[in-house]
């Protein structure tokens, strides 16, 4: 069954590319709902319902950032939805911070077609 | 810190950034110092450190070769600079500056990176106010080139 994806990035191009590699991953891709920032993202949330699972997350964002927005979703209807968290910051300690918030997993920018196989295949055996 | 740690910094982060996010070889060409910037023309993307050290990180490129970033990124052909080669350019810098940071971390302590300004003119002219020293690596791609320039500085205590 196909899975709907929230893009969480304030960088349209880079919304662009991560759902392309998305598609790309050989998953079956429903719908791509795109928002710029926590709040934007919490709203587009509220809209889809369930109907959203899975989300990709920017950390560094204006407005309400990625670890942030992690906190109000593990906290509100959606806790259930996994969130990947994607960041050009990769050191050790963002990497727990985000994981003890309840990350599903944490993609590094500059990421690998191979590097975004093995995160959904992780997800989604 | 030395230079060489930095430059080295800078060198490994935008192989990596270039050659996994675009397919892109660069050639690294004679990174130094420069301590009065000259009018340049072109797309700039500023981010900003703070922490222990604090000071500024840029990616600057002619428009042939933002445009060149922008269509690689998005896959199409674009001519122009438009909304999205500055975001693409922006983005690029975000990445290369998150993997500097990671690498000069242990070196200088934690720093906190701001999201990309981009700047796109002629004629245009850069200063800091608190480290008249940047790094200025630049970089061939092809018949194209860029620069990652760095400047950073130990935040004086009141």
């Amino acid at each position: 069954m196909p899975v709907n994806v929230l893009i969480i990035d304030d960088s349209a191009v880079m919304r662009k590319i991560l759902e392309r590699s998305v598609r790309q991953a050989r998953m079956q891709i429903g719908n791509v709902v795109e928002a710029s920032d926590g709040v934007e993202a919490l709203k587009r949330l509220g809209e889809a319902g369930d109907g959203i699972g899975l989300i990709f997350c920017d950390v560094n964002m204006p407005n309400m950032d990625g670890l942030e927005f992690l906190k109000q979703v593990k906290d509100a209807d959606f806790r259930k939805v996994p969130v990947v968290m994607v960041t050009t910051e990769g050191t050790e300690a963002k990497v727990m911070q985000a994981l003890s918030l309840g990350a599903a997993g944490y993609i590094r920018k500059p990421f690998t077609a191979e590097q975004m196989q093995e995160v959904l295949g992780r997800l989604f055996p | 810190m030395t230079d060489q740690e930095v430059y080295q910094a800078i060198q490994e982060s935008t192989n990596a950034v270039f050659t996994t996010m675009l397919h892109l070889e660069i050639s690294p060409k004679q990174p130094g110092e420069e301590t009065d910037p000259q009018p340049l023309n072109g797309v700039m993307a500023l981010l900003g450190f703070t922490g222990e050290w604090v000071g500024t990180g840029i990616l600057y490129c002619r428009e042939q070769f933002a445009c060149r970033l922008g269509s690689a990124m998005l896959m199409t052909e674009i001519t122009e600079v438009t909304n999205d080669v500055l975001d693409g350019v922006g983005e690029m810098a975000n990445m290369v500056m998150g993997n500097v940071k990671d690498r000069l971390e242990p070196l200088v302590g934690t720093l906190a990176m701001s999201i990309p300004t981009v700047v796109y003119g002629r004629n245009f002219h850069t200063r800091t106010t608190a480290q008249p020293k940047w790094w200025v690596y630049p970089f061939g791609v092809g018949p194209d080139s860029f620069e990652i320039r760095l400047c950073l500085t130990h935040k004086k205590t009141p």
